[in-house]
């Protein structure tokens, strides 16, 4: 704190004034020899500027200071209903600010009298309430999470390393810029920078200025009187490492079959990419999505082996369809399969003939039985063979229809599961019945899992919501529950940064 | 090192013409005559232009997303336009630089035939030298990139000849990625450079530095990430420790990832997939030997892609398994999508 230079000389010179004490015995004292009653109001050191800004709901400290030699009592008070005092018949006195910053800059008078045998004398000092607030820009580069606004909870905004982003700084009350001070926790790792420009400014946008750390949390804080003064505001920075990954989409279609011809062939693979990194960027990382195709078409792969028009998959093994696409897509990194239809075919254990009620699948399906439902219906077989099944109850691998079959079937039959989309690498993705934008949630999603590790969540805005790929395009780093498992998690860091 | 041309790229009606004006000009008088003999101009000239062209796109705001066709021909890179590129990646405005970056790492990428099977790798060595003498010059984003491509991407033995370089860089501007990149080359001089940032308060206590000390030789570190993955039965932690061991690549560190191979251990994510650990294990040494197919883990569709792991982990490491290789498994997907869904 930088002694006040016009209060430091009136204090200096108070104390090296004559010493005036009169001795009765010795002399009559004159009148006209005493020193005036005199105080000055200083910072709570005694010696430096009083401040001049008080946050709200916090407090500072004045101190009065009298004339040298001279005793007396105290007494302050203010004409300001925007804070309290207590202590005031103290020499120093604590001001508290309340609920509402100042209207105009020095609208809070803060007097002291001070009173000796030999008369009084006053001193005043003017502060000005202040509230500051760390707000999400206009623009956000990468992430800000405003905590879903929670009562105490702290803004948090994410920046790349050594990258920038922006905050927006909002100070009421008469303050601007250059009357406080911002700094951050650990500069090495995250940097506040007013610019020129907007230090006469009471709402601007404060640089975030991302270090050389791969991850990082820290505070920037907005302070009055100095570097190390009363805190007013908290935002939280996190500074990461940019995690940009590679992800090859391939629509694959089988030129054998006609019945594999995909609808959206063309599929704008930058403009998901564009659209996916929209969400991904909160948490500074972003999807490189590549098309398979040179063209940006679609690719031709003989896969539809038997001729159903559908990609056949099977719980708990892999498909010579299946195999017939991964050994043809073996590109490094995350890979995407968009197809016409999928399904999972869960084969029957044994044959089973025309009238019987009940089915039974293969042992290696075992763990896979929960997916098939009570009362929902499935297809059976295909071509000649198919006829549809309701689920009238299971237990293990057998499960009870609701009627008798009407078709005989081999081992070779199987209850086609409806698939939409298979997680791994490659994701699968069915294509029948989906929009563009369905199909870019998907790849969003499911690259979560896989490249972001995050968790199913239960919170329908997020791109990680579990059940639904349109329209969520959130990356939170407020600790969201997941809906699987017990817990919340915090999907910034989450991330691996390595 | 750059060539000694002082424009920057700029843009305007005939910034072309004067952009390779003044390159051409400043290059014959800084270079004395000697290397115009070494250039042919009219195919300077074209690599020029397309290095022009692209960095024009770059500063209308494409971005690089994989096409490098106009620098490699029959196979082959143009070293010429590499050069240009290096010069511009100094000259550029920081955004556009990290482009020209990433256009290099892909140059090198598409050429190598290791990354049309399975592979991302860059092996190509002017390549691999523009992003350490051009993209380190200055801490920010450009640097960044580079290091991340250097780290990741390209073999340990490539970089060996560039160890006191990367060694200077971090003493000069210590990033968390560069103590990872002196892990992987294991310069002799870095080790002190490593020790003494790691007694300072900003970095002392990065877990990025501690790999830097066990992959230089510190053995007390080394055993102490050892230690932790050997004891771990907890699948996702046990992930997380292969792949510090692999940053580390000592044959210590190695060696214990060899030994767990056979882990029957799986990352469960419920209505998700389930990941063998198995797959973070082969990461570790994708990471130490980029250039070994059998350790491309999107080739891995059978046992026998485990099965030459193994040979590798036997012949390399002297490990004798105790039991038996777990049932096939890199990632099983459980259905996504679900048809109730919206």
């Amino acid at each position: 704190m930088a002694p006040n230079g016009k209060r430091q000389k009136q204090a200096e010179g108070a104390k090296s004034m004559p010493d005036t004490t009169c001795d009765s015995k010795v002399a009559k004292c004159p009148e006209e020899e005493k020193k005036p009653v005199s105080v000055k109001i200083f910072h709570k050191d005694g010696t430096s500027d009083p401040p001049k800004f008080v946050c709200l709901k916090k407090a500072l400290s004045l101190k009065a200071v009298p004339g040298e030699g001279q005793s007396g009592t105290f007494a302050w008070s203010t004409t300001s209903n925007l804070v309290t005092l207590t202590n005031k018949t103290s020499a120093t006195v604590t001001v508290t600010a309340k609920e509402n910053a100042s209207g105009a800059k020095d609208d809070v008078p803060i007097k002291v009298t001070f009173t000796t045998s030999d008369g009084n004398a006053n001193d005043t000092t003017n502060l000005t309430v202040i509230c500051v607030k760390f707000l999400k820009p206009d623009d956000v580069k990468y992430g800000y999470d405003e905590m879903d606004n929670g009562a105490d909870k702290i803004h948090h905004v994410s920046v790349k390393k050594n990258g920038t982003a922006k905050v927006k700084v909002k100070i009421e009350g008469g303050a601007v810029a250059q009357d406080l001070f911002f700094t951050s926790d650990d500069d090495a790792s995250v940097e506040p920078v007013v610019e020129d420009s907007d230090k006469a400014k009471a709402e601007f946008d404060l640089t975030v200025k991302g270090k050389a750390k791969n991850k990082a949390e820290k505070s920037f804080w907005a302070r009055t009187e100095s570097k190390t003064g009363e805190k007013c505001a908290e935002i939280k920075v996190n500074v990461y490492k940019e995690i940009a990954t590679d992800v090859t989409v391939a629509k694959v279609y089988d030129s054998t079959k006609a019945g594999t011809n995909l609808t959206h062939p063309n599929m704008d693979i930058e403009a998901a990419e564009t659209e996916i990194n929209k969400s991904y960027k909160q948490c500074v990382a972003k999807l490189n999505l590549k098309d398979k195709s040179s063209t940006g078409g679609k690719v031709d792969i003989r896969y539809d082996k038997n001729g159903n028009g559908k990609m056949d998959l099977e719980p708990g093994a892999t498909t010579t369809e299946q195999t017939a696409i991964t050994t043809g897509f073996t590109d490094a990194g995350k890979r995407v399969v968009i197809v016409k239809d999928l399904t999972w075919q869960y084969f029957l254990k044994t044959a089973a003939a025309v009238d019987d009620e009940t089915i039974t699948i293969k042992d290696s399906m075992s763990g896979y039985m929960k997916y098939i439902e009570v009362n929902k219906t499935y297809k059976l077989g295909t071509g000649a063979n198919e006829e549809t099944i309701k689920v009238k109850s299971k237990a293990g691998q057998t499960i009870t229809l609701d009627s008798k079959l009407t078709k005989a079937h081999t081992t070779s039959d199987a209850i086609m599961w409806p698939l939409s989309g298979l997680s791994g690498n490659p994701i699968y993705v069915k294509e029948s019945g989906k929009t563009e934008e369905k199909i870019r949630g998907t790849i969003a999603h499911e690259c979560g899992h896989s490249l972001m590790k995050w968790k199913d969540l239960k919170d329908s805005k997020n791109v990680m919501y579990y059940a639904g790929r349109t329209g969520r395009v959130e990356v939170r780093y407020m600790d969201k529950a997941k809906h699987y498992e017990a817990g919340n998690e915090c999907q910034w860091d989450t991330v691996p940064r390595s | 090192m750059p060539m000694g041309y002082s424009t920057s790229f700029i843009n305007g009606p005939s910034w072309r013409f004067c952009f390779a004006a003044i390159f051409w000009i400043t290059l014959v008088f800084t270079t004395t005559g000697c290397i115009a003999g070494l250039y042919d101009t009219d195919k300077g000239d074209k690599s020029m232009d397309k290095v022009v062209q692209q960095i024009e796109r770059f500063h209308a705001g494409e971005t690089f997303r994989g096409d490098t066709t106009a620098f490699i021909a029959g196979g082959v890179v143009d070293y010429q336009a590499v050069d240009f590129l290096a010069e511009a990646l100094l000259k550029e405005e920081e955004a556009v630089s990290e482009q020209i970056a990433a256009l290099l790492a892909g140059i090198a990428k598409n050429v190598d035939p290791l990354n049309s099977m399975g592979g991302d790798v860059v092996r190509d060595a002017r390549i691999i030298e523009v992003l350490i003498d051009y993209g380190l010059t200055n801490p920010g984003i450009v640097r960044d990139y580079c290091l991340d491509v250097l780290q990741l991407k390209v073999p340990p033995k490539l970089l060996v000849r560039h160890g006191k370089a990367l060694s200077v860089n971090l003493e000069q501007w210590p990033d968390s990625t560069a103590f990872l990149l002196v892990a992987k080359v294991k310069p002799p001089v870095a080790v002190e450079i490593v020790d003494k940032l790691a007694e300072t308060p900003e970095w002392g206590e990065e877990w990025e530095v501690h790999v830097a000390k066990a992959g230089l030789g510190n053995t007390d570190v080394e055993a102490s990430f050892t230690d932790a993955f050997l004891a771990s039965d907890d699948p996702e932690e046990k992930a997380a420790l292969a792949e510090k061991l692999g940053f580390i690549g000592t044959e210590t560190s190695l060696k214990a990832v060899a030994s767990e191979m056979r882990t029957g251990l799986i990352i469960e994510m419920p209505e998700v997939m389930n990941t063998s650990v198995r797959l973070s294990l082969i990461e570790a040494f994708n990471y130490n030997f980029p250039e070994n197919p059998i350790f491309f883990v999107n080739t891995i569709v059978d046992d026998s892609g485990y099965a030459m792991v193994e040979t590798f982990c036997e012949t390399n490491y002297g490990i004798e398994w105790t039991t038996k290789r777990p049932p096939f498994l890199t990632i099983q997907g459980f259905p996504s999508d679900l048809p109730m869904e919206e």
